[in-house]
């Protein structure tokens, strides 16, 4: 744990921030911009804990990090994150971070594979990739079409040859019909990538990291648990088998790391503690 | 029984050890940090604080790898409680780690089948919190079959009887509490105390007359932030407890009065970052130490760091055994 980097007490003190715009992106999902500089040095794949302010604080993503002005990318799903939803312009919300271990940038020819709102983990990395000038092969996978909610930006992306772009839908109303990894699997045996990178739900990670383990591919994956303290204290967020903590030296994980958790794929807990499977 | 208030204790003070070393017969002097604690043997004095990490045998096996002599694991209640809404914890520069978890745990019968099975090659405590001292032995009984090297009470909970009272505040119910759990056993029980009473040395003596085998001093200091710009405080408990180098000059002095009051074994705890730290709870007469907040800014290597710069200054001092160090500092 956290050998690497040492704790910065500053990025973790909590900074309340004024929306300066609100970008509704469908499906009940928004992106909420601001400033602030420790966000705007993120490393895609790490994380804020969030503070609607007087309610509950959750992990999410830095989505968008642009010309100092940085991005979080939210679906309304419980009270936080509806709260969360239905903030506007001029609105503050608390930040912490940004935490954990992010992805890391290596090889020419990567494969990005999101699913459902795990595009927000990913599009940050796409973004960082496109400035280093790696042109990646990205395959985004939704329920329905409506829910790929950054389509029209990967569809702008490709048209300028920076990236790739396959989308999928479960119900076929956008690109093919099936889940992303399905994709992958096709993807994988005509070309050859040197690094697959994924975020979303766990089913679709765990079906990526076969597909790694497969064809003797590198991957990165970026897992959710729930999580209290965001610092690797609390123990909430540990994987078994490694002892691994997704806040901490996660949510990004390599392979090696994942062989050795052996609820990776299997099984959650609730914020009790209780295991439920996935 | 034995007044334990008058019973001054000043313990015997062994001769630093030394051996006549000459170059042709090169002796191992290097100190041993072996620990006994109450009945139990630990390969050094440091301890897992609970509430830190310990909630699964993976978490737990990866401290102890990192160096911990025993770990303590998170406190086990009779039903699964969830714990408090987030922010829970948070950090306050470098001195201080508020937290209001709220006891978050699966409750002891899932918790049990969790760590059934489990063969672990260190001592592992384990920390139980109740409502009610019956609550506090069913939650023991039902942990035996772990077959536990201890229990630490966890007497930091709230008074199911009395509203916002802690049972550790009260001597009386702590009295209660480790009476009923000791005679619910036989394996050594710590009890854990509260800083948060005018006298903690009261609570530790009912603890001691109850049969506490250790003393566990002390549990975090009630404590709160506030967010200038929002005007709302940050824990969504609102307050919480602190731990961290801020309470450290505190829980030793704490730590320093006990020694001198009871004659069961001190487990010291609140604010230990570094080796210097470590040492002077020992010198204040703490047979073990726990760390806990430390992970936050030094991460896990914390241990090892600790043990290393322990182990030197035992050289230097020519101490052979850590009996030499404890409660030292009482002059």
């Amino acid at each position: 744990m956290s050998t690497k980097k040492v704790f910065d007490p500053e990025a973790n003190s909590l900074r309340i921030r004024k929306i300066i715009k609100v970008i509704n992106c469908g499906a009940n999902c928004s992106t909420l911009f601001f400033k602030d500089e420790f966000v705007s040095d993120a490393i895609a794949g790490q994380y804020l804990m969030v503070w609607s302010v007087g309610c509950d604080e959750v992990p999410l993503s830095v989505s968008h990090v642009a010309g100092g002005v940085c991005g979080i990318t939210v679906k309304a799903i419980g009270d936080t994150t509806n709260r969360l939803c239905s903030i506007s312009k001029d609105q503050s919300l608390g930040i912490r971070g940004p935490f954990g271990e992010g992805y890391r940038i290596t090889g020419k020819n990567p494969l990005l594979v999101a699913g459902g709102i795990g595009v927000a983990g990913i599009n940050l990395l796409v973004d960082k990739m496109i400035q280093k000038k790696i042109f990646p092969t990205v395959v985004i996978g939704a329920r329905t079409g409506s829910e790929n909610i950054f389509h029209k930006e990967f569809v702008d992306l490709s048209k300028k040859g920076l990236l790739t772009y396959f989308p999928a839908s479960d119900d076929g109303s956008l690109g093919q019909k099936g889940f992303a990894s399905q994709i992958v699997d096709e993807l994988v045996s005509r070309s050859s990538f040197d690094q697959i990178y994924g975020c979303g739900p766990e089913k679709m990670l765990y079906a990526l990291f076969n597909i790694a383990l497969r064809n003797d591919i590198k991957i990165q994956l970026s897992l959710e648990r729930y999580m209290k303290c965001a610092i690797g204290i609390c123990g909430q967020c540990a994987l078994d088998g490694s002892g691994l903590l997704v806040c901490r030296d996660g949510p990004v994980f390599s392979k090696d790391d994942l062989m050795k958790s052996s609820d990776f794929g299997k099984y959650n807990r609730s914020a009790s503690g209780r295991k439920f499977p996935i | 029984m034995t007044d334990l208030l008058i019973n001054y204790r000043r313990r015997k003070k062994t001769k630093p050890f030394l051996l006549a070393c000459s170059r042709a017969n090169i002796v191992d002097m290097s100190p041993t940090l072996r620990t006994k604690l109450a009945g139990l043997e630990t390969d050094n004095p440091l301890i897992l604080a609970s509430g830190i990490l310990g909630m699964t045998p993976s978490t737990i096996r990866r401290v102890a790898s990192a160096g911990a002599g025993a770990v303590v694991t998170k406190s086990v209640g009779i039903k699964a409680e969830d714990g408090y809404a987030n922010p829970s914890v948070y950090v306050i520069d470098s001195y201080g780690l508020l937290n209001a978890m709220g006891l978050p745990n699966p409750g002891v019968d899932e918790f049990v089948k969790e760590f059934e099975g489990q063969n672990f090659s260190f001592p592992v405590i384990y920390s139980i919190y109740g409502s009610s001292p019956e609550e506090y032995s069913k939650v023991a009984r039902k942990l035996l079959v772990l077959k536990p090297s201890a229990f630490e009470l966890n007497l930091s909970c709230p008074h199911v009887k009395e509203v916002g009272s802690l049972i550790g505040q009260d001597p009386k119910m702590v009295y209660k509490v480790v009476n009923n759990v000791k005679s619910s056993v036989n394996i050594p029980v710590f009890a854990k105390i509260t800083p948060n009473v005018s006298d903690v040395t009261s609570i530790a003596i009912s603890a001691v007359k109850a049969g506490a085998d250790a003393i566990v001093a002390v549990n975090t200091l009630k404590a709160m932030a506030i967010d200038i710009d929002t005007m709302t405080p940050i824990l969504a408990n609102k307050s919480g407890g602190l731990s961290g180098p801020a309470i450290k000059p505190i829980a030793l002095k704490m730590v320093f009065d006990l020694y001198e009051s009871i004659q069961v074994p001190i487990v010291g705890v609140g604010g230990i970052l570094s080796w210097k730290d470590a040492v002077e709870y020992l010198l204040a007469g703490a047979t073990a130490v726990q760390i806990g907040s430390a992970i936050v800014w030094k991460g896990l290597g914390v241990f090892e760091n600790i043990l290393l710069g322990l182990r030197k200054y035992m050289i230097n001092k020519k101490f052979s055994s850590l009996d030499e160090i404890v409660g030292r500092g009482h002059k």
